[in-house]
């Protein structure tokens, strides 16, 4: 597989504090990669590394086959578009002004594009307003788009949906898919926000203490995090006697309820509940969800 | 680092911190002339007795000066700064460009940026004295003059932003910049005190009253004076300290110049490598 980034025991350590602690993480082409862990486990850290705002204090990084000492770092950051943390953006200025000062900071001699990029982000229409009297999500927005500046092969994000209200977000997230579908950008995004990352991701990265504590790939986790149907019923003991009968997969949970992982008839159950005098009170579907996962894979309470 | 000069150029001249340090350096330089106009108007009889250089303008051509330079370090200490608070220094170093490049231009930016203001508040000052009370000054001396301030301008930047680079916050690092320029200034007042002390006081006769008799006192020694060693090193940091080179210009003969250009030099050297080295190591957020 190829890999636009990949860092090796990467180490960042602050006056006694380790940030990163020998992290290994390896970002294909063409993925979404979330990066989750929880407040100061590291992420931000990795990004301000890799983003060449910060040096490593051990390990080191390869982007796009050069490593971060090589002299040809320079020439390679030219295919990287991130926003670390809040969005870089002149405040005095408007958001078309920023976009052309983004233009002239890449040497990019020619303004074409301005207004699609725009379009793109959904700023087209901000006119003359001054990028300090936006609203979050057009900042962050904003900050996407001078990110996008230079046609960027790589995107990095950091907690983009942060401080967005609902609409922004599926906006936000709209976005992304869209410049990975349709520009093929490889975007690396660093949240907490699991429930919007299982809809974008490609291959997740578990970051905890600075340290890389798995990579997988969605369908891998899809894998993992097995679907059922959580029913509740009158009393399990029936339950049981009916789905051994059935040969059905199950496990009971508590006195009136079970998850069944076979794929069932509901009917045949319900008459055969019905004929034992059971029950049912309530069927879901349910499936061990991302954030359930992360916590059984960091430690949960312990990591508190 | 051409596309960072564009981009900085641009972004300097559409900047409004940019705009008021020039207009106010304008009103600086023109606002010493008046009241030294109205005085020698008001006064007329008074100045009619002594010679021209007492009414002329020269005398205001470069007090505007002193003001100016606080307006320079606001002005670098702002501007640089901004970068930091905004967090657009980052997207200079995502896409590539060297720690190194983005602090030069930087530099090359505030200098032409306080060059221009120096220019404006002289120039103002020149043209308006030369209107209302005419200047002694030769256009060559003048020219001479702001030239080297100019000069001294460049090492008084690359201090200003040394302090401005070094501080990751806008505010904290404008204050810095201006006690910075303030210390300079105090520094090279108190030394161009102690140097135009008297090495003697005046010696002093009188005639006693009862005997008739003529009591001199030979002039008495000033203690405060600075001879030798301590002299050389008024001296030196009289010279050396941008803030007393400017007062040597303005209000003084132009002094040792290749000496103070000198010192110009290593000050820029020394400050512009020693800021890139710290901007270099920095942890940016």
């Amino acid at each position: 597989m190829e890999y636009c980034l990949e860092t090796n025991g990467l180490c960042k350590r602050y006056r006694g504090f380790k940030a990163l602690d020998g992290l290994s993480m390896h970002v294909p082409k063409g993925a979404i990669y979330g990066f989750i862990g929880k407040n100061g486990a590291g992420k931000t850290t990795l990004i301000r590394l890799i983003c060449g705002l910060q040096e490593p204090t051990g390990g080191s990084y390869t982007l796009y086959g050069e490593k971060n000492a090589d002299k040809g770092i320079f020439a390679v950051r030219r295919r990287m578009g991130a926003v670390v943390e809040t969005p870089s953006i002149y405040l005095d200025m408007t958001a078309e002004e920023n976009i052309v000062q983004q233009y002239r900071i890449l040497g990019i001699p020619s303004m074409d594009g301005i207004s699609e990029l725009l379009a793109l982000v959904g700023l087209a229409h901000t006119g003359n307003k001054k990028a300090k009297n936006f609203s979050l999500g057009m900042r962050q927005r904003l900050g996407i788009a001078i990110a996008l500046c230079g046609s960027p092969d790589f995107l990095v994000l950091d907690e983009p949906v942060n401080g967005l209200d609902p609409q922004g977000i599926v906006e936000m997230r709209e976005l992304i898919l869209k410049l990975n579908r349709e520009k093929q950008i490889t975007v690396l995004i660093s949240s907490h926000i699991l429930d919007e990352l299982s809809k974008l991701a490609t291959c997740y990265g578990f970051i905890d203490r600075g340290r890389l504590v798995k990579e997988i790939s969605a369908s891998e986790l899809e894998a993992e995090c097995r679907k059922c149907k959580r029913v509740t019923v009158s009393d399990t003991k029936p339950l049981c006697r009916v789905m051994d009968e059935m040969d059905i997969e199950y496990s009971i949970i508590s006195d009136t309820e079970a998850d069944i992982y076979s794929q069932i008839s509901v009917t045949k159950l319900a008459m055969a509940l019905a004929e034992e005098n059971c029950e049912i009170i309530s069927m879901s579907e349910r499936g061990d969800s991302l954030e359930k996962y992360y916590i059984n894979l960091v430690g949960g309470d312990d990591n508190e | 680092m051409n596309k960072l000069l564009s981009a900085e150029f641009i972004r300097l001249f559409k900047s409004k911190i940019f705009r008021i340090c020039l207009l106010v350096s304008g009103i600086l330089g023109a606002g010493f002339i008046i009241p030294k106009c109205v005085d020698v108007k008001r006064h007329a009889q008074v100045y009619a007795n002594l010679s021209a250089e007492y009414s002329n303008a020269d005398s205001m051509l470069f007090v505007g000066v002193m003001v100016v330079i606080f307006l320079m370090a606001m002005f670098v200490g702002l501007f640089a700064g901004t970068e930091y608070s905004d967090g657009t220094i980052r997207n200079k170093l995502i896409v590539g460009h060297r720690r190194g490049s983005i602090y030069l231009s930087k530099l090359v930016v505030c200098v032409v940026a306080n060059v221009i203001f120096l220019v404006v508040c002289i120039f103002a000052a020149w043209g308006l004295g030369s209107l209302l009370l005419g200047t002694g000054m030769g256009y060559g001396e003048i020219l001479t003059k702001t030239l080297m301030i100019c000069v001294v301008t460049i090492s008084m930047t690359a201090l200003l932003l040394l302090c401005s680079m070094s501080i990751q916050s806008k505010s904290v690092g404008s204050v810095v910049c201006l006690m910075l320029m303030l210390g300079m200034l105090f520094v090279s007042a108190y030394v161009n005190q102690r140097l135009d002390a008297p090495e003697y006081y005046e010696g002093y006769a009188f005639t006693d009253d009862e005997t008739g008799e003529l009591i001199e006192s030979p002039p008495t020694k000033n203690p405060s004076y600075p001879e030798g060693f301590k002299r050389d090193i008024y001296e030196f940091i009289y010279d050396f300290v941008p803030c007393g080179q400017i007062l040597q210009i303005c209000f003084m003969n132009t002094g040792n110049a290749n000496l103070m250009m000198l010192y110009d030099m290593i000050i820029l050297i020394g400050s512009t490598s020693a800021g890139i080295i710290i901007f270099k190591k920095k942890n940016l957020k």
